[in-house]
């Protein structure tokens, strides 16, 4: 475009054509991004499992109190705190962006690797350290901290709460080093992006995966320094008795030494990273979602531009939003006016998209493979979350819903179970590039089917006990009068759903080690994609992916059933042919 | 105006396929390009600890701490430490006008002399960055000799905290210079040092910024007690 | 085929169920009708646009599903009715929006002859505090707090003499006035929640927040805290009465004032060394 400075170039050559050699050079200390990403995947799932166990364990409690004499109030709240600490950061953030971005980045936009492959390795490394960190507190005195995963303070450093001898130390300094591992890696991501693509791969050309990877990547740069730094202020807190976020305070009768701080200075600091947190997660599931449904329906995506303009306003705007979950803290009230318009203002772009999904099927050639399944379902699951969404934003509509169950349904629908099932559609999609061979079709059905269906049955009752008024982060509601009997069997339905959703997800598991070995050929483009990543030599790619020559892009990747030619897609890296008409049908209405 | 003119940009359009992207945003390196995002990501991690020192200000506990003059010296240090690698860079980029970036040939003389100039003044430069950095621990005991300890009032505490994480980072710039020196030791080509030395500069000269910055940010409470402008009149004329 | 069916029936399931669940908000206890009104609205708006996004959706796969030969259309885009959608959702929000803000403007600005009454919070019981007849609250400082003097009230305040102390988790307040609640934690933070209410509000250790509301209906209803405040959370009960105004003055008179409170301390501190 306008870039017609010379400058030095990256050229292949820059490491070694021959990649490495020996087993540890090659899957254990890789620089490779292919490799780091399957790491990173790999650490996220196992370490996801984990959260997994500890929400079967909190809805045991919740839907049959009094009968698991092993779960007492500290060790619920401990695995409340863990199972969402774990899920937004270690799984969802971690997989999202060192799995998916590691892996799709350098191949969608046709580079050989990332720009810096060493630092690469070591995002990872440090990233393993954080969870090892975290895992450790299982295993330390008074076990993991049960402040919540919010942390708010006093209450996470307070004698009395669980975790206080070391878990909360713990959970800071994990946070601390996946902040580190998450910056080398974001720094990564961004630059290659910036000065890695592939000859004739204008940003505008990029897939949407990119996209959402590329802008989740700049604001989780910008965002997790808020985190950091009540990290750090936190640790001093509970360290060394400093006073950031302690006021005075008498602690079961007991005076601490702590004067003059402001809890609610921590919330903003964590709502400022933890609100774009949301959107870190969300954007890439947007953008790849978005690939997955023109894919497989073999059209090109509704509304390219204002998909581009949708995720880079929502990355903006989604730094000015985040006291929406602050409207009952007690800060200023006139805040809520503010940040109630700028909340309900992220909704159009949110919803644009929405639109541009379903008009991306309408008159397309819809083939419901198991990645479209799960796009249609996350379509659903998203709606009906952003839906809520509006609920919680419009400030007075949250006084009575806020920390109620309703929450609760709102946050799994749009922030764990919609990015869920597009990690699953993803990886349905890219296993095949991944390890050459084809995801088990009938396992597939099975973990799609009672996944979709069940995270619905679970979830959208749970909104109606919000609007009864139950509160949230409840180890028993003995005695409590306004909650119907019926409340409680609802909860014992909601328990049933999740043990078998559970379940299924370790077929899941199953079936991706299964298929590695068994599953059927899938060859180099198994869904007739144009975008880089499946057009490589080899399945899957080797070391430096693209062979001798770079790949060089000629369009957009969503060239699918263009007039004029006969096959249904045209990959990027072919050049434009005689007879193709990039006409819309309504194209011609635009005036320039 | 150009990323703005690329976001309208219609890519599926043929036309559009005739204009061959280089596929990089800027001429610079990676490196640089990279390194500047980490001064953004720097910039907000220490402008929300300037917004928490004032929230926190703003409470009634908050006794203003008179810092050491120490720090005059230190920033000094810091200053002197920044114009050492500036001065080290400006030979880099002599050397590359002059001579072809491809093969530089070893030439006898002054290139040598250059070298050795170059070299003194990235040791110089490490040097009075160590010397900034104990300059700053030398601080802190003073103040710990005093009866200031981390949590005697907040104003020490973030004395202790803002000093503390801007020396982090300066420490991450002394492993980046370590690498340079290795370099160098090994006899690395011209254009590779200078890439690293032009990142050590860039690095820092913005740390000896956001030193500043931070510095005025700590004596901003004390109401005129901590008078800089006496305290370099003392230096300078020697009382 | 089964997807276009199962959609279909989550949106039929869905919208049967909303009518017929039995899980509904409780019986409105309080001025704050508005906050229901508002909700309602948000909820009438965002059902029909959860409607109509899937139902199109699954008429798109059932009419667009893959057959032999049949082939997607090209579109890049379509102006005119992006920018069509882009109107209507502006505003879908602006109707839900303008209520919302509203209320709230409401919901901050306290009526000038509304009353206060002090909530205390504390790791895991709740206390409350009435202004005695000079109709003001006398000030507190937490680091005055111990078992003599709960509240931190600060000894030699003259406002403070006559505060009314009720130290029993059990609130009492009359029916038809506007009462300002001030909100105060001496340890962690909480959450004053009444359901019938639909007002809450966190207790910030620290600070003093406030909400107000007017209760409207006789009867008793349940305080919970909604914040989480440490292994007991769930068991950080109270409760309201609403009584008629003789009810609720009797039961006001009958707690000690903070200058009685002293002076029984302070004798029963007096009469050990006679034992």
């Amino acid at each position: 475009m306008t870039d017609t400075v010379t400058g030095t170039t990256i050229s292949p050559t820059d490491h070694e054509d021959h990649g490495p050699t020996t087993f540890l050079t090659k899957y254990i200390w890789s620089q490779d991004h292919k490799v780091i990403a399957i790491q990173y995947a790999i650490t996220a799932i196992s370490v996801g499992m984990v959260a997994l166990a500890l929400s079967w364990l909190m809805r045991l409690q919740l839907g049959f109190p009094d009968t698991f004499d092993f779960i007492d109030p500290a060790g619920y709240y401990q695995y409340v705190t863990m199972h969402g600490m774990i899920m937004v950061i270690y799984l969802l953030t971690a997989i999202f962006l060192g799995g998916f971005g590691n892996y799709l980045i350098p191949l969608m936009i046709g580079a050989r690797d990332m720009v810096f492959p060493y630092l690469n390795m070591l995002s990872y490394w440090f990233y393993l350290v954080s969870v090892l960190v975290l895992m450790s507190s299982f295993f330390v005195t008074g076990g993991p901290t049960g402040a919540g995963w919010t942390l708010y303070p006093p209450q996470s450093i307070l004698p009395g709460t669980p975790g206080y001898e070391w878990g909360i130390i713990l959970m800071l300094v994990s946070l601390v080093i996946f902040i580190v591992a998450f910056t080398m890696g974001g720094l990564n991501y961004v630059t290659t992006i910036l000065q890695a693509r592939a000859k004739g791969m204008t940003l505008m050309r990029m897939p949407l995966s990119v996209w959402g990877i590329f802008v989740a990547t700049i604001m989780g740069l910008l965002a997790f320094p808020a985190l950091f730094v009540g990290g750090v202020m936190m640790m001093f807190d509970r360290l060394l008795g400093t006073s950031f976020f302690m006021p005075a305070i008498i602690a079961q009768g007991e005076a601490l030494q702590y004067n003059g701080g402001s809890p609610l200075l921590f919330q903003h600091l964590f709502w400022f990273f933890g609100h774009p947190e949301v959107y870190i997660v969300a954007l890439p599931a947007f953008g790849i979602v978005s690939d997955l449904i023109s894919i497989h329906a073999r059209k090109n995506i509704f509304g390219y531009r204002m998909m581009v303009w949708a995720i880079v306003g929502i990355g903006a705007l989604s730094f000015v939003v985040w006291a929406h979950h602050m409207y009952v803290s007690g800060m200023n009230p006139y805040f809520g006016f503010f940040f109630a318009v700028t909340t309900l203002i992220i909704a159009v772009p949110t919803a644009i998209k929405v639109y541009n999904w379903v008009l991306t099927l309408w008159r397309g050639d819809i083939h419901l493979t198991l990645p479209m399944l799960y796009s249609i379902a996350f379509i659903l699951t998203f709606v009906v979350g952003g839906l809520t969404g509006l609920f919680l934003g419009n400030v007075v509509i949250d006084v009575p819903l806020s920390d109620t169950y309703f929450v609760v349904a709102h946050f799994h629908m749009v922030m764990g179970i919609a990015p869920i099932l597009v990690v699953f559609g993803a990886i349905y999609h890219w296993y095949p590039k991944i390890t050459g061979r084809l995801l088990n079709v009938q396992m597939g059905h099975i973990h799609f089917w009672v996944t979709f269906i069940g995270t619905y049955l679970m979830y959208f009752p749970m909104h109606y006990l919000g609007f009864v008024g139950v509160p949230r982060r409840y180890f028993a509601y003995e005695d409590a009068v306004f909650i119907p009997e019926s409340a409680q069997t609802l909860n014992a339905f909601i328990t049933v759903i999740a043990l078998i959703i559970g379940a299924v997800q370790l077929l899941f598991i199953f079936n991706l080690i299964w298929s590695c070995f068994k599953g059927k050929e899938a060859g180099p483009n198994p869904w007739n994609a144009t975008s880089l990543e499946w057009q490589t030599a080899e399945t899957p790619p080797g070391h430096g992916n693209w062979g001798p020559t770079d790949p060089v892009v000629y369009r957009w990747a969503y060239d699918y059933s263009v007039p004029g030619v006969e096959e249904d897609f045209i990959p990027q890296n072919v050049p434009h042919a005689k007879g193709e008409t990039h006409q819309g049908r309504d194209d011609d209405t635009e005036g320039v | 105006m150009s990323f703005l003119h690329t976001l309208m940009s219609k890519p599926w359009e043929v036309g559009s396929g005739q204009v061959i992207d280089r596929g990089r945003v800027c001429s610079t390196s990676s490196g640089k390009l990279a390194l500047t995002a980490f001064f953004a990501i720097i910039t907000v991690l220490f402008t929300l600890l300037t917004l928490g020192f004032f929230t926190r200000m703003a409470s009634e506990d908050w006794v203003p701490l008179i810092e050491p003059d120490l720090l005059i010296l230190n920033t000094i240090f810091l200053a002197l430490s920044s114009m050492a690698f500036h001065g080290a860079w400006i030979i880099v980029r002599k050397q590359q006008a002059t001579a072809p970036a491809s093969s530089p040939p070893p030439s006898p003389g002054s290139p040598q002399r250059q070298n050795k100039f170059r070299n003194g003044l990235m040791a110089l430069g490490g040097v009075f960055a160590v010397a900034f950095i104990l300059g700053q621990v030398l601080a802190w005991q003073q103040l710990y000799s005093q009866g200031n300890f981390v949590n005697t009032n907040p104003a020490i505490t973030f004395f202790y905290l803002i000093t503390a994480l801007h020396a982090v980072h300066l420490l991450g710039g002394m492993f980046a210079w370590g690498r340079s020196a290795v370099k160098i030791w090994y006899g690395e080509t011209t254009d590779k040092i200078r890439q690293s030395l032009e990142l050590c500069t860039s690095y820092w000269h913005f740390l000896l910024m956001l030193w500043m910055l931070m510095f005025v940010l700590l004596v901003l409470d004390n109401n005129g007690k901590f008078d800089l402008i006496a305290i370099c009149k003392g230096i300078l004329l020697g009382d | 085929m089964i997807l276009v069916i199962v959609l279909v029936l989550i949106v039929v399931g869905s919208v049967i169920f909303s009518f017929t669940s039995p899980w509904w908000f409780t019986p409105l206890a309080s001025n704050w009708g508005a906050i229901d009104t508002t909700l309602i609205i948000t909820f009438v708006i965002t059902g029909i646009v959860f409607t109509a996004v899937v139902l199109f959706m699954a008429y798109a796969i059932f009419r667009y599903r893959h057959k032999e030969g049949s082939r997607a259309d090209y579109e890049p885009e379509n102006k005119k009715l992006e920018i069509w959608l882009t109107v209507l959702t502006s505003i879908g929000i602006i109707a839900m929006l303008a209520p919302g803000l509203i209320v709230w403007d409401q919901f901050i600005t306290v009526p000038k002859e509304a009353k206060v009454v002090e909530v205390l919070g504390k790791q895991w019981t709740w206390a409350f505090r009435f202004p005695g007849k000079d109709g003001k609250l006398g000030t507190v400082d937490t680091r005055l707090i111990n078992d003599e003097n709960p509240w931190g009230l600060i000894p030699g305040d003259p406002n403070g003499q006559d505060d009314l102390l009720v130290d029993d988790s059990e609130l009492h307040l009359p029916i038809g006035k506007p009462y300002k609640l001030l909100l105060r934690s001496t340890d962690v933070l909480h959450d004053f929640y009444v359901p019938q209410f639909r007002a809450k509000m966190d207790l910030v250790p620290g600070l003093v927040t406030y909400f107000w509301f007017t209760p409207t209906k006789i009867g008793e209803f349940e305080i919970l805290c909604a914040e989480l405040c440490g292994v007991a959370h769930s068991e950080m009960r109270g409760l309201v009465v609403i009584d008629e105004e003789p009810a609720f003055q009797e039961w006001l008179n009958e707690h000690p004032t903070f200058a009685q409170e002293t002076a029984l301390i302070e004798a029963q501190v007096s009469e050990v060394p006679n034992q």
